[in-house]
């Protein structure tokens, strides 16, 4: 239910759609697939992106821009996204859900829901990813910055590529296809070895500290990650969450190659 | 607004509001085979393609679809036109139970054909994934999607091998098979096909049924209502339009226990659009118990349908209707409640401690044992003598084992309409599997005679025992009769989640006295079953959890003692099993541990022991609602379930070291588990079921029964067991179930009662026709007598080889002479209560560095006596299994301190979905039975009974560490390897530490 919600736009441009999304009470809509089953009941006005130009995958000299309307299935069937790294992505989003919710969400509206698992989050900051961000002062930020501190709207998910190195992504769940309790990933790359986790902190975020002792080692890397303070819930204590994140993180540092 | 967008090839413009859902216009649009399942996406009931993409409706708003194609399972055949290859293939495979899902199941396959003319089983699961499915275990519809895909390749399609039977391998019968021993001669009985064609194993030991020249009987025939499901036509209680229909609403307690102090309702009656509120203070106060059982209802009474008092988060407070589901909302949060709220207590053993908060206080209830104490009744039953019994066992074991809550989320939600007809009587149209005891119990509750209700159930898209329960009906009712306006009332997903029924968490401690040589000499069950706020099935639950506990293995002295406690929890009811699941975890465990610890085979401890053909089942004298006689075991096939069972599973690998250690992988463990289950066939000297057979003048007959079909093949299988006695293709049988006014009793849809009761009553009317019929024919034939006459392809023959056409029997009877209507009744209940056998295996892959259990392979064979239709036969047992799975790994109602539930949609409740099942294998070993219609016993809910312990036992194969208490999710498997490693290390334990 969306008791207030009174005006649905779809504004063909992006200064219409600033426009409007500055009125009081406006939310951006992608896919849908957090929009109504959350139901904000303070949102009067939904404006619906999906006549903005932001579906494209594109690899440029440096780089490879994901569209932020580009839905999970068209992530998971890219062709663009080639070699390890594009194989962690597209791993990532083809396990995000099942094929309706991967027809649907989009990977702009799934970086904006800042959910606390998500592979494909996590995956995105293990590779580095940042967002540009449309308005008026157009910028690009880090990823796990927006994170931290969300602002903007998503126009696109930009990544240096191509990318060498070697990656590995692990989950932990009541089913196979359940939604992770904690998942790890990591990429290996010319500069350095990045980890990501989800279900282990409000969202899913870098594990700086366990990235900076992988100098010392695996398990001082694994040491390092023992100190977060995850939460608690039905699918799994705050102690199994912190036991878990250490097996993970070595089964992706093994899948990287990283040694002790 | 409006929006434009092309509908199954149409250009159309509709008028939508801007936070109208997609679903909900589709529907309003006359797409009915759009459904609702949740609010989340999640359940995928409401998918259809989007510019060729599978998409879920519930999460879109309809003005997304502005611009857009949408096809929905309307446009693949209109009515009257042949079925699309798909639809055809979801019908000939039996991937069709309840039909709920069916037509975005369809979708979902036409999407994947459309971009992959030749996908693999996994390709096919994945494109299943977002629609879930709680009656098939989804093993037949990743068939459909195969079989459609060479099909519309253009390539000729195999018949589809739904077992067509064949001999026991020598020596199965009778003969003791391989037992525990490793042997590498374990060949399962069919060889599993290609997976396009070979359904599954089926073996017949009785020659003798085929002998008879079975037509009917024993075919895999398409259901009788899958043209209406795969296309979508409207069935369904939701899918019926009135005019003027109020939309109902519910209030619920945000307080586990609280006392209402006051309660206004006055501005949610001056919203405009809202024609009633409903309250306890203008809803009169009469007791009753919800669950849908025969007369008397089993006390205690314990229930209003609106209290000054609520027991859980989500109990009733009040009502609403109003003319939009929107306004109905809106007019719930203007109600004010004044809440004094009280403590709360959600541990039954808490519960019955002196000084805990009383559940039920209030003085006027009926019939609860001891309401300060929380005790809702005592249960104890004794076969001979216990200390006799411990005293001849050389070994004692004393095991606590614990199970929890989980519900049966059907896809369907609770959904009911009522309103007045001409007649002024009211009218319900409800999901439900026990349309007369609705009527019955409805009746006192809204101060109308039952005379003046008619129940009528249209198709239900599943129950498993959450709809055996008269859960809305009264609330719609007095909505209707507070208003004069026809009502409908439906859940929410969150709402099914919260505010209906589940499974009876218990805990259960057993005391076993053992022989050396493993031969049981005492059993004492010991159990406390939490029946949450009220009591509805918690007296019959329990009572089968001792019966099903105690009733599988012979045993000279045995006990069962059982509180049944009122706490602040949501009450359950009945769940697929009813007792059976907990009580077999328990047992089936404690074979294994006794097996272990006596270092003895684990069948044949169990073999030593199980009830074999002519035992007396002793506890069925003392506990059930029918008890009185004791029943003998008069058909089992269990000895064969176990070796065709070893067999599919490859028993003999668990013996073989090399296997149980996963190569290149040290921290996997693998194991086999099994468990053996024992079921009953309804309650016997009280399910009674009856049909009504009637000849018309084309030579067709219509079968009026009382069986209420929810979705599992029910009127298949009646309309073939008539079909089979009347000697006509059972497509010549017009069946028409569950109508209060219009079809005979039946007690309902549960105790895995219909094909047995029902049967044999649809069986006996058939009878009474046939000699109406032969009475006809001899006057036709001009035959001195009916003797030697016999029905077959719609004739009647003669001894000497005349015949009369059926027709020309029903146009004689009523035009020509001596006319009259062709016609009979009849009804059945049975002094028995013939057990079903199985024997559940399962293969897992455990991580003990997570604690995760992968299912590799899960089988059951079932002896469920004569298959009356293999296909649906064998669909119960993998929808069965795959709740089966659930209950044992992952389903869990989960609650905050203050017993609020945590799990409110899918995803967080997780059921499993198409691409994460483990390979699904179901093998039938019919027995004949002889006191069932064609030799039939019961399918329906022995699928729900081994699971859990089977995997329980594989872990315990696996890892050597036993765990007590369900759903074995990965913490609780790691925390259980962790103990168990340092019980084994306890020196570096307490160095770490």
């Amino acid at each position: 239910m969306l008791p207030k919600l009174t005006r649905y736009t779809r504004p063909e441009s992006l200064e219409e759609a600033l426009k409007l999304l500055r009125e009081p009470g406006s939310a951006p809509l992608a896919g849908g697939t957090q929009f109504l089953a959350a139901a904000n009941p303070d949102i009067e006005q939904v404006v619906d992106l999906q006549a903005l130009d932001w579906r494209r995958i594109e690899v440029a000299p440096g780089w490879l821009r994901l569209g932020s309307l580009a839905t999970l299935a068209e992530l998971a069937q890219a062709e663009a996204l080639s070699g390890p790294a594009g194989g962690l992505l597209r791993q990532a989003a083809r396990r995000a859900g099942p094929n309706t919710f991967r027809n649907a969400a989009t990977l702009g509206g799934l970086v904006g829901a800042r959910l606390p698992v998500s592979e494909l989050l996590a995956a995105l900051l293990a590779l580095g990813a940042e967002l540009e961000l449309a308005g008026e002062a157009p910028e690009t930020v880090a990823l796990d910055a927006y994170l931290d501190e969300p602002r903007g709207l998503i126009a696109a998910v930009r990544l240096p590529w191509p990318q060498a190195g070697a990656g590995g992504a692990h989950a932990i769940g009541r089913t196979p296809a359940d939604t992770p309790i904690v998942h790890v990933t990591a990429w290996a790359g010319a500069d350095g070895t990045r980890l990501a986790a989800g279900g282990v902190g409000a969202r899913v975020a870098r594990l700086a500290r366990a990235e900076q002792a992988l100098a010392q080692g695996v398990e001082a890397a694994v040491s390092a990650a023992a100190a977060l303070e995850p939460p608690g819930d039905f699918r799994g204590s705050a102690e199994y969450r912190r036991a878990m994140l250490g097996v993970l993180l070595r089964r992706v540092l093994r899948d990287c190659g990283v040694k002790d | 607004m409006d929006i434009q967008l092309t509908l199954n090839g149409e250009r159309l413009t509709w008028a939508v509001g801007p936070r109208e859902r997609l679903l909900d216009v589709l529907r309003r649009e006359g797409c009915f085979s759009v459904k609702h399942g949740c609010e989340t996406g999640e359940c995928g009931a409401c998918a259809v393609l989007l510019d060729g993409q599978l998409a879920a409706t519930c999460t879109l708003l309809a003005a997304q679809a502005d611009g857009h194609a949408l096809e929905t399972v309307e446009a693949l055949s209109r009515p009257g036109q042949p079925l699309h290859v798909i639809q055809q293939a979801y019908v000939d495979t039996g991937a069709i139970q309840c039909g709920y899902c069916t037509p975005a199941m369809v979708m979902a396959t036409l999407a994947l054909l459309r971009r992959n003319p030749d996908p693999s089983e996994a390709e096919a699961r994945d494109a299943l994934s977002g629609v879930l499915c709680r009656c098939t275990g989804y093993v037949k519809p990743v068939l459909a999607a195969l079989r459609a895909a060479r099909a519309m390749r253009g390539e000729a399609l195999p018949p589809i091998d739904f077992g067509q039977g064949h001999e026991a391998p020598p020596g199965l019968f009778g003969g003791r098979p391989g037992g525990g021993a490793p042997s590498q001669a374990d060949e399962p009985a069919t060889p599993r096909g290609d997976g396009a064609s070979t359904l599954l194993a089926r073996v017949i030991p009785d020659l003798l049924i085929r002998a008879e020249g079975r037509k009917s009987v024993g075919q895999s025939e398409p259901k009788k209502d899958a043209l209406k499901l795969v296309k979508g036509t409207p069935s369904f209680t939701a899918d019926m339009e009135q005019r003027g229909l109020l939309h109902g609403k519910l209030l619920t307690s945000p307080h586990a226990h609280a006392r209402i102090r006051h309660i206004d309702t006055r501005a949610a009656e001056a919203l405009p659009g809202v024609h009633a509120v409903i309250t306890y203070r203008n809803v009169p106060r009469v007791f009753y118990a919800s669950g849908g059982q025969s007369y008397p209802n089993p006390q205690p009474w314990d229930q209003l349908s609106f209290d000054t008092k609520v027991r859980y988060v989500g109990d009733r407070v009040a009502a609403v209707a109003a003319e939009t589901p929107e306004i109905a909302q809106r007019a719930l949060a203007l109600i004010e409640v004044d809440y004094e709220v009280l403590p709360a207590v959600f541990d039954p053993e808490a519960a019955m401690q002196p000084g805990a908060p009383m559940v039920h206080d209030e003085p006027d209830a009926i019939g609860i044992l001891d309401a300060r104490r929380n005790l809702v009744c005592h249960i104890d039953a004794l076969v001979g003598d216990m200390a006799e019994g411990f005293a001849a066992a050389d070994h004692l074991f004393a095991r606590e084992y614990r199970v929890h809550q989980v519900q049966q989320t059907p896809i369907e939600p609770h959904v009911v309409t009522t309103w007045w007809d001409g007649d002024e009587r009211l009218n319900v149209l409800t999901a439900t599997q026990v349309p007369f005891h609705v009527r019955r119990m409805l009746a006192p509750l809204v101060g109308l005679p039952a005379r003046r209700i008619r129940v009528i159930k249209p198709r239900i898209g599943g129950g498993f025992g959450v709809k055996q329960e008269m859960l809305i009906e009264d609330v719609c009712a007095h909505l209707t009769i507070a208003t004069g306006r026809p009502v409908k009332l439906e859940y929410t997903r969150e709402e099914e989640f919260r505010s209906s029924r589940s499974r009876h968490p218990q805990i259960i401690r057993y005391r076993a006295g053992v022989k050396n040589d493993g031969t049981l000499t005492a059993l004492d069950m010991r159990v406390i079953g939490n029946t949450g706020a009220y009591g509805t099935h918690g007296l019959t639950v329990q009572t089968c959890t001792g019966l099903r506990g105690l009733s599988t293995y012979n045993c000279p002295s045995r006990r069962f003692d059982c509180d049944v406690v009122y706490t602040n929890l949501p009450a359950p009811g009945a769940y697929r099993g009813y007792g059976a699941p907990q009580a077999h975890f328990a047992t089936e465990s404690l074979m294994d541990e006794i097996a272990a610890e006596l270092g003895l085979d684990n069948l044949e401890l169990r073999r030593r022991n199980w009830v074999k053909i002519g035992d007396a089942l002793p506890m069925g004298g003392q506990l059930g609602e029918g008890a009185g006689a004791i029943p003998t075991v008069l058909s089992s096939g269990l000895e064969q379930c176990v070796a065709q069972g070893m067999a599919a599973i490859g028993w003999h690998r668990k013996f073989d070291p090399a296997w149980r250690a996963a190569p290149g992988q040290p921290h996997k463990r693998r194991g086999l588990g099994v468990a053996i289950c024992m079921h009953g066939t309804a309650i016997p000297g009280l399910d009674m079921g009856a049909a009504s057979v009637k000849l018309n003048d084309d030579g067709s007959f219509n079968l009026l029964v009382g069986a209420t079909d929810l979705g599992t093949g029910s009127d298949t299988v009646l309309s073939q067991i008539a079909a089979e006695v009347l000697g006509v293709p059972s497509e010549d049988v017009l069946i028409y179930s569950s109508d209060t006014d219009l079809t005979p009793f039946d007690t309902g849809a549960y105790a895995s009662s219909t094909t047995y009761i029902s049967g044999t009553a649809v069986k006996k009317a058939c009878e009474e026709v046939r000699g109406q019929i032969f009475k006809v024919a001899a006057e036709i034939l001009k035959l001195d007598s009916t003797e030697g006459l016999r029905l077959g392809g719609r004739q009647v023959w003669a001894p000497d080889g005349q015949s009369v056409s059926l027709e020309r029997v029903a146009l004689h009877a009523t035009h020509v002479h001596n006319q009259h209507q062709i016609m009979a009744s009849a009804s059945y209940v049975s002094p028995e209560c013939p057990p079903p056998f199985a024997a559940q295996f399962v293969e897992v892959e455990v991580d003990t560095e997570t604690g995760v259990i992968e299912v590799k392979k899960i089988v059951m064979a079932v002896d469920c006596g004569v298959a009356v239709n293999p296909a649906t036969a064998s669909g119960q047992v993998e929808g069965g299994m795959l709740q089966a799975l659930g209950y044992g790994l992952c389903e869990e109602m989960a609650y905050d301190d203050e017993g609020r539930l945590l799990t409110t949609r899918f995803g967080d409740y997780r059921i499993f979905a198409a691409h994460e099942m483990p390979e699904v294998q179901v093998i039938l070993v019919e027995t004949e039975e002889p006191s069932g219609p064609f030799g039939a016993k019961a399918v329906a809910e022995i699928p729900l009974d081994g699971a859990a312990a089977a995997l329980a036992n594989a872990l315990y194969d696996a890892t050597g560490v036993r765990v007590r208490q369900i759903p074995l999710t990965p913490e609780r498997v790691w925390q259980a390897l962790r103990a168990a490693e340092a019980r084994r290390s306890p020196v570096e334990e307490s160095e770490a530490a």
